[in-house]
């Protein structure tokens, strides 16, 4: 079963048909909504999201139908243009699969099938770009004190550093793990389920320790 | 003979280690691994004092002073603490030597 929901008439009926020739049984709705309000009980089911406008709305698209429908295998179709960030925060909010505007035709029935499948399925573009990007031995150091609430100057003061110095790791690490604030930054690494774990943090022997 | 040595132990937090004493756990974080670890509200409690005071002896007797507890359990369960947190690397213990 499959419910495509959202988008324009356009790739609505082009995504309906090819769901359709594809063996799928189906349902068309304009609005999320219709999903949310509980007209999708069979778990499992996936729902092809063509939410319009800019990555960051169809991200919250995303999230907000994975919160009302968390059964449900969600396929989002996502600008071709959208940056990574986007992509990995559209698979954080619950997305299972992923297809880029302008690629229904070619893409939408293969990751369906693999999101049906029980596979997460993304562009190819992506592959390198799931894992988290590595942090270094101080990003690490310092990511662990701003989960404890420490503030740039206690940390500065605490690793013998210049506060600017630890802005300019905190800045690097919170573009690795796609964050925009201290608060966003913990909240990622504290939540193993959405997030990444406070693993994440753990220096390994490999780790190069900064000199001095 | 060895919890003698521990009581009179001197112990202190390496510079390498920072806490925070949180609603519901005390967490303590070790800089040299990036790992946290927790310790509940109890052990928490106890480890603000040795932190303070540097002894698990005189931890034990201003504890007990505060809060009305018998002295030697409270020893017994400070040298514990620190066996645990030293064997960690959470606390540098330099026990005294035998006299």
């Amino acid at each position: 079963m499959a419910v495509v929901v959202g988008g324009d008439a356009q790739p609505r009926a082009q995504a309906s048909a090819l769901l359709r020739a594809a063996g799928f049984g189906m349902w068309v709705t304009r609005v999320a909504d219709d999903v949310e309000a509980g007209e999708l009980s069979d778990p499992g089911t996936i729902v092809v999201l063509l939410a319009t406008g800019k990555a960051p709305a169809r991200v919250r698209a995303v999230q907000k139908l994975a919160g009302s429908c968390p059964e449900a295998h969600i396929v989002v179709c996502m600008p071709a243009d959208a940056p990574n960030s986007s992509l990995r925060r559209a698979l954080r909010a619950g997305a299972a699969g992923i297809v880029f505007d302008g690629a229904l035709e070619r893409a939408l029935v293969p990751t369906v099938q693999a999101v049906s499948a029980g596979q997460l399925a993304v562009p190819l573009e992506l592959r390198s770009q799931l894992a988290p990007r590595a942090l270094s031995y101080r990003e690490k150091q310092i990511l662990g004190l701003v989960v404890l609430g420490f503030t740039n100057r206690e940390i500065a003061d605490k690793l013998y550093l210049a506060e600017s110095t630890v802005k300019t790791h905190l800045s690097s690490a919170f573009a690795k793990l796609d964050a925009h604030s201290r608060a966003e930054a913990a909240a990622r690494i504290l939540d193993p389920e959405g997030g990444y774990g406070v693993g994440i943090l753990a220096i390994a022997n490999g780790d190069a320790a900064p000199a001095g | 003979m060895l919890d003698a040595a521990m009581r009179r132990a001197t112990v202190r937090i390496p510079d390498t280690v920072v806490f925070r004493a949180l609603a519901a756990e005390t967490v303590l974080l070790d800089l040299r691994t990036g790992l946290y670890h927790h310790l509940d509200p109890r052990a928490g409690e106890l480890f603000a004092f040795l932190a303070q005071v540097g002894s698990p002896a005189l931890a034990a007797r201003r504890f007990a002073a505060a809060n009305g507890a018998a002295v030697a359990a409270l020893e017994a369960e400070l040298c514990e603490l620190c066996r645990t947190l030293g064997d960690r690397g959470l606390l540098d213990v330099r026990l005294a030597s035998p006299v």
